[in-house]
């Protein structure tokens, strides 16, 4: 999620309690919402509000490209390049916060003819869809090369200036080069992704502001908790329509992870070049609960060294074991929410679930509730 | 001291200053509305929501005006005007109908303005957020 604390319109300070607060406990609630034209630094260019119409914003972490959003714009903009991000307002009638919803390059303006002033409803999709385009060519990292080094040096080939990277892990380098050969699939952020999970990192994902950001992969089990959602009466933000779906198909509770083996040289093993991970007890897929052991297809990946196979296979565990149970909940509006949040519900009816980890989630820009999909973590 | 006695209804289109007057019958009548709703969550809380943002609409209807002040609001329809009433308050919006009634039971004690015929003309103004320069 977004951190809480931050200044209020007015500049005053506001802690993350009371931003908190504000969102979850105001019995009476007043949005609006906004919307900057920015350049490819994230500078904000012009003020669109007054011709901005709403929208929705959406965001799906498992999704290539993370954000979407729908915009309606009754002002011609430069569609090839402009860069748009919404921002809403929650205010108590005493005090108003603003919270950015992410930057999107607009694309698909589709405009109704005939209209004075005309009006564009634009899709907008993540600023990752600046590195998802093919590379066109075979490329090639050399042995050596630092992998966030070579993360950066794509990013900045692109044209991408507003990013951060987390250096944890800057000391890795490729032992040997690595190619990636000329065919109609590879991108530049397939790449990223591959050099950033080589060294146990999420992928790359873009913030609220637009800048993308290169992170250590955590464990959503070990994150601490960043919101929670309860059925109390003065602080439920809980629709009461709320709908669980359990996934039992071909649910694994077995895998096997290995890296690519030289074929001149020695052969993997458990624990060097092997990770395998059963799932004996862990809720209702694991071997406990099913009767029987049921592997997944095993994977061959590449990984600069054992704790970094163990970090990127942990990822696909986790992420099997989510899609397990889900819950499509509708929301107040929380526009904290961003990539895969980490929270804790505490709600009778939906049963005696606590670690959620929120997978998808829509905003619509017009005050109206939010839909949110949950995977049970535990 | 000067008083100031304002006696008509006045329109003003924005963009030229041009306008027109008449008088307006009584019960002019004034409305807010604002997107927003009291929702029903989990547990039984009720809150409000709204959305920043409230349609405003100011309705009246000249009263015995000539065809020039028909022809002339008809041709503002759409576009930007300024409305102030008699009691000095004053509206920026836009109208996209209006309702006209000829009246045709004016004898030959009409004033010289309507000997060519007179109507009553409805309007439904919405309002609009407007910067005013200065």
């Amino acid at each position: 999620m977004q951190p809480a604390a931050r200044n209020s319109t007015t500049g005053v300070a506001l802690t993350a309690a009371q931003v908190t607060s504000l969102i979850r406990d105001t019995d009476a609630l007043k949005i609006s919402t906004g919307l900057e034209l920015l350049d490819v630094t994230l500078t904000v260019l012009a003020d669109l509000t007054d011709w901005f119409n709403g929208g929705t914003v959406e965001r799906d972490s498992y999704a290539t490209l993370h954000g979407t959003a729908s915009l309606t714009v009754s002002q011609d903009l430069d569609w090839g390049t402009a860069i748009l991000r919404p921002y809403m307002v929650l205010s108590d009638f005493t005090t108003s916060v603003r919270f950015n919803l992410g930057a999107y390059l607009a694309s698909s303006p589709e405009a109704v003819i005939g209209e004075s002033p005309p009006t564009h409803t634009v899709s907008g999709f993540d600023i990752l869809l600046w590195l998802s385009t093919p590379v066109g060519e075979a490329y090639t990292v050399g042995a050596g090369t630092g992998y966030l080094a070579a993360v950066e040096a794509i990013m900045l080939a692109q044209g991408i200036v507003a990013y951060r990277i987390d250096q944890a892990r800057w000391d890795a380098t490729l032992t040997s080069s690595r190619t990636w050969v000329l065919n109609s699939q590879t991108t530049w952020l397939m790449i990223i992704n591959d050099l950033l999970q080589a060294i146990g990192y999420r992928g790359i994902y873009s913030d609220w502001d637009g800048i993308l950001r290169v992170e250590p992969y955590l464990n959503p089990s070990d994150r601490p908790s960043e919101w929670v959602y309860d059925a109390e009466a003065g602080t439920s933000m809980l629709d009461t329509h709320r709908v669980a779906v359990r996934d039992f198909f071909n649910a694994p509770n077995r895998w096997v992870f290995f890296t690519s083996p030289d074929p001149a040289g020695e052969q993997p093993m458990e624990g060097d070049g092997i990770y395998t991970f059963v799932n004996d007890r862990l809720g209702p897929t694991s071997v406990a609960a099913r009767g029987r052991t049921i592997t997944a297809v095993p994977q061959q990946v590449d990984a600069v060294d054992q704790p970094a196979l163990v970090a990127l296979a942990q990822a696909s565990i986790d992420a099997d074991l989510r899609l397990m149970t889900t819950y499509q909940i509708p929301t107040a509006p929380n526009p904290l929410h961003w990539h895969f949040d980490r929270i804790t519900v505490n709600d009778s009816m939906l049963g005696p679930l606590s670690d959620i980890l929120v997978t998808k989630w829509s905003l619509p820009l017009n005050g109206g509730n939010m839909s949110q999909e949950w995977s049970l973590l535990s | 001291m000067t008083i100031l006695t304002l006696d008509k209804t006045w329109v003003n289109l924005v963009t030229t200053g041009a306008g027109v007057a008449g008088k307006a019958a009584i019960g002019r009548a004034e409305d807010y509305t604002a997107a927003g709703d009291v929702r029903t969550y989990a547990g039984g809380r009720r809150r409000s929501v709204i959305s920043a943002g409230e349609v405003g609409t100011f309705k009246w209807q000249y009263r015995l005006v000539p065809r020039s002040t028909v022809d002339t609001l008809h041709s503002w329809i759409g576009q930007l005007v300024q409305v102030r009433d008699t009691r000095g308050r004053r509206f920026f919006g836009t109208f996209f109908a209006l309702a006209v009634e000829e009246v045709t039971m004016l004898g030959a004690w009409c004033p010289p303005e309507l000997v060519n015929g007179a109507w009553h003309v409805g309007v439904d103004l919405t309002v609009v957020t407007t910067d005013e320069g200065v």
